[in-house]
């Protein structure tokens, strides 16, 4: 299984791949919202799920979120938000607009990989 | 007190518990301005529906430390740019968690973007801004902001 990972922060990127790795899965990443939509348009196909931000420079991870969930070729590809976002009005939004699962930072290896192996359906 | 200083204080020894293991530590005091530092590594969010900003500051050595412990790989050897970004995405988080405790009251806050600064002065006046430092067995973190 491949995740892709959205997130501006080359050290959270790492943190997260560092799970996805103990994990047995595979990743690919992004640094902006526009260039994970991009990945995803040409390769939707390989992602099972994808780890999003929400503070990035330019789309914002809920804003990208939207776009997933409006596209019918991507909108079947669940999405995890990983952000400093903690506010319960901000995890609302989020699962309004079609987050499976909702993890604020700092989170802990452990957390995060029973996120990620219950937003892929396999925990 | 000013409650902010309390909830940034908080939100501090949290966020490097969290990040870090680290819970020892996290006594701390306002500052006048921002503590002097040999080598400073300093990361600033300036506030999107305030004028103001948020600003973390700590010696070289100490966000080595705490950006290899994010890693959780001591002996990786960390380069420059990843130092600078560990320290931003540390700031980051510290941020929305004192977004979070600070939400219905007059010092609620957006977050930003933040941002390294290679050209911050630590002994430069802050002009109306707090200042506090966290001691850490890790080392001391200076934390300042201004929000208006």
């Amino acid at each position: 299984m491949k995740i892709l990972i959205v997130d501006d922060s080359r050290v959270a990127r790492k943190t997260i791949a560092l799970t996805i790795e103990a994990l047995g899965f595979v990743y690919e990443e992004a640094s902006t919202g526009n260039e994970a939509l991009d990945i995803l348009a040409d390769r939707s196909d390989e992602f099972s799920l994808v780890i999003l931000d929400w503070n990035m420079p330019g789309l914002s991870g809920i804003e990208v979120l939207r776009r997933i969930k409006r596209d019918a070729r991507l909108k079947s590809i669940p999405v995890m938000m990983a952000t400093t976002e903690m506010e319960r009005s901000s995890m609302i939004e989020a699962v309004k607009a079609g987050a499976k699962h909702y993890v604020t930072k700092p989170f802990t290896p452990e957390h995060l990989s029973v996120r990620i192996l219950q937003s892929l359906g396999v925990a | 007190m000013l409650e902010p200083v309390q909830v940034f204080a908080d939100a501090l020894k949290m966020v490097l518990s969290g990040m870090t293991g680290e819970t020892g530590g996290g006594d701390f005091n306002e500052i006048v301005s921002c503590m002097p530092c040999e080598e400073p590594v300093s990361g600033i969010m300036r506030l999107k529906n305030k004028r103001g900003w948020i600003r973390i500051v700590m010696e070289k050595s100490t966000g080595i430390e705490i950006v290899e412990r994010m890693l959780g790989c001591p002996e990786h050897g960390l380069s420059q740019s990843e130092l600078e970004d560990g320290v931003v995405e540390f700031l980051n988080v510290v941020a929305g968690m004192a977004k979070a405790a600070l939400a219905g009251g007059p010092y609620y806050f957006e977050l930003a973007v933040p941002s390294y600064e290679h050209d911050f002065e630590p002994g430069v006046p802050p002009d109306g801004a707090t200042y506090m430092v966290a001691r850490f067995p890790l080392g001391d973190i200076c934390l300042g902001f201004l929000i208006r």
